[in-house]
């Protein structure tokens, strides 16, 4: 499984594991499945329609074929709805008392593995925009650390973002204890 | 050739394509789920839901073709 591919430190202690918000998956899986039933939706309206002979018989002759092509277009959505699913899942926020690891899964061969430590963690900014983010608990969460490579990184979408940024912020207090302990018992 | 032969022709061309696409991807999600993972429990249901909705689809797709 994966966390034994990340290698955590010894001792080092996993304090949370975050996604993000079930809304922002559901928001995109709803879209899909909008999509996948816009056949069904319109041969049902067509089947209500007054009777045109043509048209019926255009219907009844191809029967074989329509079910050929809604079974095919609704496989190619299944797939869609899964791709969806494995991206939102394979993201993850892993808080541990040492540092932030963040996994961005971005496509199905692009992902994105980034460790931040966290007495190198200068400022955490947490950001809640509209009605629904605010009325559901989940925002933007952008953290600057003093890397020379990366400086800043940010999530949008996680959950209880001011309890994250308040995790993060007492195990950043309590690493800079342990490391200030070991700094004069030198 | 006959129009519903041409038609035939594509259709079946058309179930073996997406047939090779299924393939294709299935591999490469299982692969996805069996390496990055965190929750075994969460990783079986989602690949068994997957395979549950999608061969029946496929094999519908294939009966249209070759039966009906």
């Amino acid at each position: 499984m994966l966390y034994e591919k990340i290698e955590l430190e010894a001792g080092e202690q996993i304090l949370d594991t975050v996604r993000k918000h079930w809304f922002v998956i559901t928001l995109e899986l709803l879209g899909l499945a909008c999509l996948a039933v816009l056949p069904l939706l319109v041969l049902s309206i067509v089947a209500t329609l007054p009777e045109i002979p043509a048209l019926d018989t255009l219907l009844t002759g191809q029967v074989p074929l329509i079910t050929y092509g809604i079974a095919a277009w609704l496989l190619i959505m299944t797939m869609m709805g899964f791709t969806v699913w494995t991206h939102y899942y394979l993201d993850l926020w892993i808080i541990t008392d040492r540092r932030i690891i963040v996994i961005d899964q971005r496509g199905f061969f692009n992902r994105k593995v980034s460790s931040f430590r966290l007495e190198r963690m200068q400022d955490i900014k947490v950001t809640i925009q509209g009605i629904i983010p605010t009325l559901l608990n989940f925002g933007t969460i952008r953290a600057q650390t003093a890397g020379a490579n990366e400086s800043n990184f940010q999530s949008g979408g996680m959950p209880d973002p001011r309890g994250i940024q308040a995790t993060i912020q007492g195990a950043m207090d309590a690493r800079l204890k342990v490391l200030g302990g070991m700094g004069t018992t030198l | 050739m006959s129009y519903t032969g041409d038609l035939t022709t594509l259709l079946t061309l058309g179930f073996y394509v997406l047939a090779i696409f299924y393939v294709i991807f299935s591999v490469i999600l299982y692969y996805h789920w069996m390496q990055y993972a965190v929750d075994a429990r969460v990783r079986n249901l989602s690949l068994a839901v997957y395979f549950l909705a999608t061969i029946p689809l496929l094999g519908l797709v294939g009966v249209m073709i070759f039966v009906a």
